[in-house]
């Protein structure tokens, strides 16, 4: 189908729309001028798409309702079988499932305040008339941005054993005795703070340049009105930089959902984090270390569904919330 | 604008040929074969260079797509895809999960070329059901790897009984300022829990004509448990992360005395504490019972040909000389290993770099792998082995009690088994 | 520190009332560069670090420097027959190629969603927003299954192909076209004869070329930082990028030494590229384009 409209796409627009209409007959005379072209620009992404997500996607509900049954003797390779939703009952019977997810929800519901509150306080501040050192600062605060996560892991592994960290040692010469963090409870902090170091620097340049495209006049104009920079920032500023911030924070909320390397990286540094600590990291734990790819699928698609309904949530709010500032 | 996104899209072209070249070829134009072959262990690439220096004719294409626990996973993902590589190296733990997928090559019938050269009890560990789908390559029988010189500092010698071997962990928490430990016990060594419980008389799988079973829960594995959680709970030994940055800063600063480690021990100490040279002995590890010495090992691996290969003789050929000839074995040595075969044992070595005064080590090493125990290993050993390090994670954080470690490994284990 | 940075500020607020203006700015330059250093430290860290040997690691002041850099950098360019150079290269060809593939497509995808009415837009939009907020790591492993069928793993193109489009990529071209390539351009090139490929790449293409940069970029640093994709993907060590084996460095195994010095080395090597590019390159962002405040 494709490669008939590429043809004749430009024949169409070349040598005037009668020709199409010659060509086409009645239903054609309803497709919009030029779609061809479209669809032509669109062609590769729908492949590629097609290729890397849809197709996947048909696999892996495939695989969540398979499984394999072994044949009875030792070293007879076990079967494959239609399963019905034994996965899916075994992941939600499964009581690791629910306390990933847990550890999960109150990663997310901590992280996600704490790096948009610091990317809008960081971004307030670097848009202030007097402050210092501000080209160094945006740089500094956007560079960790750069930083892999597998390697911002390795350093901060390091920067979280008391005995060589030059941060307990500054701590402990402040007199503050700073928890190890790789611990018991502590290790949550120890996660956030890695995944906060990595990704408060974009957050804050995005909403910094949401802040820049708000019109000087109306800076100047309340300052005339005698408002102090608190104010301005607080009745001027925030509200301008509202829809950027909800976009970045669905994005960080789906980032949360997703964690994985940190943890990953952390686990071998601590006992705190084991193989089920977060969803993913279970489903990496099914789909490797068990070699069971049809209960990892259902976890899987659990997840996804549950992430795309938050995302659902998190877009309608945001288009409440922007109908409510307008 | 044009001309830039048509260079682009020539350079995509151009990028493509190029990426396709990159992808390894099998087998070159004038009738030679090349093998692939995925094995982790350290300096094993040395040996593969001087066989492709003799043997134009079978080359041998070695890499290291993961380490250790990692690699089955690789493996057996790329065998059931198709892409398998000719050869891998596997540990003896992981055996048995290679043999039930399905994707090795039965050796029994070249067997006669190398089953000699081993030790009964060694061939054991690579047959199966009377199949032998290995060939070993190297041994890792537990030595009690200790600072001499930090011994002879507090007075204290080597432990003979698991009781004398908590005493002394007492003694050492006793000394100087209250931060040595004997032995550091990690959650991520689930492998020498395993081993510990082996030494017991445990045996955690076991098969017969209607398949698996599993028996991690018994009495002789609830024993050693027991007394590891007396050594944890009163704080006999750390609890770090092996290789963690905490634990080699302890290591590093002799505040940990001791390792219970395979053979090899001396190799990676050395690489990683150049600067303790001279200060460490090897001994033999406590015993329940020293009158009757049980030994288990500790890492060790074998070579295995994949079902798959389009080239098995060659890399039977191949593994042959690397593992069980005079030359190849004794190229092992060369490169540091305690080879699995007998003549390779029998190589008079000097003393390890580690522990240049220690001419004994090698006799001890030699001494106690005859007495390594008979281990049976299971189709999902990785999956105990995620198991014991969640519980005993858990378990070192009071989120698990311990009373409920080995019911909870069992039933992990019996669940993913009966799948 | 807060008893004395109290003591300090209170008698200027108290006499120096027409100072007010000038050190306004002051309470906030402080916090800012407190956030700063937080930023820094394991930067600043990493540096000294890896000029260290695996002993001074652990047992010399962090911020001093060590005597290990050049050993450092001698063992980790010649570990493993010299794969680091590898690695970082297979950074860089899946990172600049990913990118430039996402990039292409996207403006392409993009540049028809924003100026063309066609059946089924509506279902593309939608499947678009859905790509957009399926969390695309659970699909790696079916991709991984698919593409060993395929025969692609083991290939570059099993890490470029699931990276050459991204929904957010493509809704980033969609926006910024809907925004900088007004419909009038269009007609007005119909007019004058010329064909709508020729539009595109005359006309569209070049207004578009702030906002693709900007997604190459995006593309760039997001591919050069994964690490499940090429990880589950290629199990050819010679295929691996700098991260995944930065995380094979450092899980060896118990029977295998741990080379943290080498590693650390390893990590200040593998980031300066990345930190140079992005410091280039943050002149040419158009991150408007992501806070959605394009006009």
């Amino acid at each position: 189908m494709s490669s008939a409209l590429r043809e004749r796409a430009p024949a169409t627009h070349d040598r005037g729309a009668g020709r199409a209409d010659r060509l086409g007959g009645a239903r054609r005379r309803r497709m919009p001028r030029h779609a061809g072209f479209a669809y032509l620009l669109l062609a590769p992404a729908l492949i590629l798409f097609s290729i890397a997500f849809l197709i996947p996607i048909g696999y892996s509900i495939g695989l969540s309702f398979m499984g394999s049954r072994s044949t009875g003797s030792a070293f007879a390779p076990p079967e494959t079988v239609f399963v019905q939703l034994d996965n899916y009952a075994g992941v939600l019977a499964d009581p690791t499932f629910w306390s990933s997810l847990g550890r999960l929800g109150v990663f997310a519901i901590v992280m996600v305040p704490l790096m948009m509150g610091t990317a809008i306080l960081l971004a307030l501040l670097l848009d202030l008339p007097r402050v210092r050192a501000r080209a160094f600062s945006r740089t500094a605060i956007f560079l960790p941005y750069a930083v892999p996560s597998v390697i911002a892991a390795l350093m901060w592994g390091f920067l979280y054993v008391p005995q060589i960290s030059p941060v307990y040692q500054f701590a402990s010469g402040l007199g503050i005795e700073l928890p190890a963090l790789l611990t018991g409870g502590f290790v949550q902090v120890a996660i956030v703070n890695v995944v906060l170091w990595g990704g408060i620097g974009f957050n804050t340049i995005i909403i910094y340049t949401a802040l820049q495209s708000l019109p000087k006049e109306q800076i100047d104009a309340a300052r005339i009105d005698g408002c102090d920079e608190l104010r301005i920032a607080r009745f001027v500023k925030l509200p301008h930089v509202v829809p950027a911030t909800l976009l970045t924070g669905l994005f960080s909320v789906i980032g949360a959902l997703q964690i994985y390397s940190e943890p990953q990286m952390l686990s071998t540094l601590t006992t705190s984090i084991d193989s089920t600590f977060f969803p993913l990291m279970r489903v990496y734990r099914d789909a490797f270390a068990h070699d069971d790819l049809n209960a990892a699928s259902a976890a899987s698609i659990l997840l996804a569904l549950a992430t795309v309904l938050l995302s659902l949530l998190v877009l309608g709010l945001r288009t409440v919330l922007a109908r409510r500032t307008r | 604008m044009r001309r830039t996104t048509r260079a682009g899209i020539a350079a995509l072209g151009v990028m493509a040929i190029g990426l396709t070249g990159c992808a390894a070829g099998d087998g070159g134009s004038d009738g030679s074969v090349t093998l692939e072959f995925w094995a982790w262990g350290s300096n094993i690439d040395q040996r593969v260079a001087v066989w492709n220096e003799e043997n134009p004719d079978i080359q041998v294409e070695i890499s290291a797509p993961a380490s250790g626990a990692d690699m089955p996973t690789v493996v057996l993902s790329a065998a059931r895809a198709g892409d398998g590589p000719d050869m891998a190296q596997a540990e003896y733990t992981q055996l048995p999960s290679y043999v039930t997928a399905g994707i090795l090559a039965d050796l029994t019938p070249s067997a006669d070329a190398f089953a000699d050269k081993f030790s009964e009890s060694v061939l054991e560990t690579v047959t199966f059901d009377e199949l032998i789908f290995g060939i070993p390559q190297d041994l890792g029988p537990a030595l009690f790897v200790h600072r001499k010189d930090l011994f002879a500092e507090l007075g204290l010698s080597p432990a003979a009984s698991w009781d004398e071997f908590r005493a002394l962990a007492e003694q050492v928490r006793a000394s100087g300022d209250g931060d040595r430990y004997l032995l550091n016990f990690s959650a991520l060594d689930a492998d020498l829990f395993m081993g510990l419980a082996l030494q017991n008389g445990a045996q955690w799988w076991d098969y017969d004509d209607d398949g698996w079973s599993v028996d991690i829960a018994s009495t002789e594995t609830q024993e050693v448990l027991d007394f590891w959680r007396g050594m944890v709970e009163d704080d006999l030994v750390s609890t770090y992360q092996t290789n963690s940055p905490e634990y080699v800063e302890a290591m590093a600063s002799g505040r940990i005395l001791s390792q219970l480690a395979g053979a090899w021990a001396p190799g990676p100490l050395m690489s990683q504490y150049p600067e303790t040279v001279g200060a460490w002995a090897g001994a033999p590890i406590p015993q329940w019972d020293p009158s009757d010495p049980r030994v288990f090992a500790r890492g060790g691996s074998a070579d295995v040909v994949l079902a798959d290969s389009e080239h098995p003789e060659q890399a039977i050929e191949f593994l042959t000389w690397l593992n069980a000839s005079d030359e190849g074995a004794e190229g092992l040595v060369e490169v540091n290993k305690f080879t699995a075969a007998s003549h390779g044992q029998q190589i008079e070595r000097s003393a390890p770099e580690l522990m240049p005064d220690e001419s004994g080590y090698w006799p001890t090493a030699s001494e106690q792998a005859d007495h390594l125990v008979a281990a049976q290993w299971g189709p999902n050993t990785q999956v105990a082995f995620t198991a014991i390090g969640d519980a005993f994670g858990n378990a070192f954080e009071g989120q698990l009690p311990w009373s409920e470690v080995l019911p909870e490994v069992q039933r992990v284990v019996s669940t993913d088994l009966e799948r | 520190m807060t008893a004395t940075g109290i003591r300090s500020t209170r008698p200027d607020i108290a006499s120096a009332r027409p100072r007010r203006r000038t050190r306004g700015g002051f309470v906030p330059t402080v916090v800012l560069l407190a956030a700063v250093a937080y930023f820094l430290v394991p930067v600043v860290w990493v540096v000294f670090a890896a000029t260290k040997t695996t002993g001074e690691l652990f047992n010399t002041p962090s911020f001093a420097m060590g005597t290990g850099f050049g050993d450092n950098l001698v063992q980790l360019f010649t570990y493993q027959g010299g794969a680091f150079v590898q690695w970082m290269g297979n950074s860089f060809v899946y990172a600049i190629g990913g990118a430039l593939l996402s990039t292409i497509v996207s403006a392409a995808a993009g540049y028809a969603l924003a100026l063309y009415d066609f059946p089924g837009k509506k279902a593309v939009m939608i499947g678009l927003l859905g790509g957009v907020l399926l969390p695309t790591i659970t699909l790696t492993i079916p991709q991984y299954m698919l593409f060993a069928e395929w025969g692609l793993t083991n290939t570059y193109w099993a890490v470029l192909l699931p990276v050459s489009v991204t929904p957010f990529g493509v809704y980033l071209a969609f926006v910024y076209a809907r925004a900088s390539v007004p419909r009038e351009l269009l007609e007005a090139g119909r007019v004058d004869g010329s064909s709508e490929g020729r539009t595109f790449g005359a006309i569209g293409l070049p207004l578009l070329l702030p906002g693709l940069v900007t997604i190459f970029l995006l593309q760039f640093i997001g591919i050069w930082n994964n690490f499940l994709l090429p990880y589950i993907m290629q199990s050819d060590s010679d295929l691996a990028p700098v991260t995944v084996a930065m995380y094979l460095m450092l899980n060896r195994g118990g029977s295998e030494p741990i080379l943290y010095a080498m590693a650390i080395t390893g990590a200040l090597v593998a980031i300066l590229p990345v930190i140079a590019f992005v410091l280039f390159l943050q002149r040419f962002w158009r991150l408007d384009l992501v806070s959605g405040s394009l006009k």
